[in-house]
């Protein structure tokens, strides 16, 4: 499945760019320009789809993506989660209306930084220290030694 | 090349979107377990017992406002990002070092039981 969603963008790659070098006016370098932006998308867009389908069929295992070293869901892993994607999605909704690449102010570097700084001392933490469960059942006895 | 820049961005929406969808549908079918988001883990005799955290709390509940707060100013005026005041960054700051103190200090207290056993 893997090969044949490399082949499919492949050929719709290398199709976008044969209509844009026949059918698009304007000089070479127009052309060129068009070419290579609607190929790049192409090839990012058809990987994107690609992990995705993966991503729902369940070959990307994603159940413990929110998992803490020594077991239960970890807080810094989930903040860190929603604000990655939703200053992504308010950049991509940004660009779409305002026609360009907008400039990011400080506050939000800022607030991605305290972010991801808080999931690496987090995990600097947990690294550090070796938690084991507390069984949930009495372990078994062991077996008498044989002979 | 605006209609390129149109389909860039509204590809990259998609495919974003598309992804949260599925995490949150990970979380509605139990694949992703949330248990024990507001429970830190400290070692006691028997192993690791969890229990409910403020300083987790009250990082989960000033992350959450700091979201709306950010979602609303972009709803608001979708042209650019919003100006995010300093007293929320500081709030947000303090709040995850109140988080990162919590957790220090749990597996303090979990490494001195260890060795005290």
């Amino acid at each position: 499945m893997k090969t044949l969603g490399v082949l499919i963008s492949a050929g719709v790659t290398v199709a976008i760019i044969a209509v844009v070098a026949f059918f698009v006016p304007g000089d070479a370098m127009t052309k060129l320009k068009v070419a290579t932006g609607y190929g790049a998308l192409s090839i990012a867009l058809f990987s994107g789809v690609l992990v995705l389908v993966s991503f729902a069929m369940g070959r990307i295992d994603i159940a413990s993506l929110f998992t803490e070293l020594g077991g239960g869901a970890s807080l810094s892993r989930f903040q860190l989660f929603i604000f990655t994607i939703v200053v992504a999605m308010s950049l991509l909704i940004i660009v779409s209306v305002s026609q360009k690449l907008p400039e990011v102010p400080t506050g939000v570097l800022t607030l991605l930084g305290i972010s991801a700084t808080t999931y690496g001392v987090s995990k600097g933490i947990q690294a550090g220290t070796s938690l084991t469960k507390a069984p949930s059942q009495p372990e078994a006895a062991p077996e008498p030694p044989k002979g | 090349m605006s209609s390129l820049v149109m389909l860039a961005s509204w590809s990259g929406l998609v495919l974003v979107a598309g992804f949260a969808l599925g995490v949150l549908w990970r979380f509605v079918d139990g694949t992703i377990d949330l248990a024990e988001l507001l429970d830190e883990s400290v070692q006691d005799a028997n192993g690791v017992a969890a229990s409910w955290s403020w300083g987790r709390a009250q990082a989960f509940v000033v992350s959450l406002f700091a979201t709306v707060f950010y979602v609303k100013q972009v709803a608001q005026d979708p042209t650019h990002f919003p100006e995010i005041p300093p007293v929320l960054l500081a709030s947000v700051g303090a709040s995850h070092a109140v988080y990162l103190g919590g957790k220090l200090k749990a597996a303090l207290i979990g490494r001195a039981r260890a060795l005290n056993k």
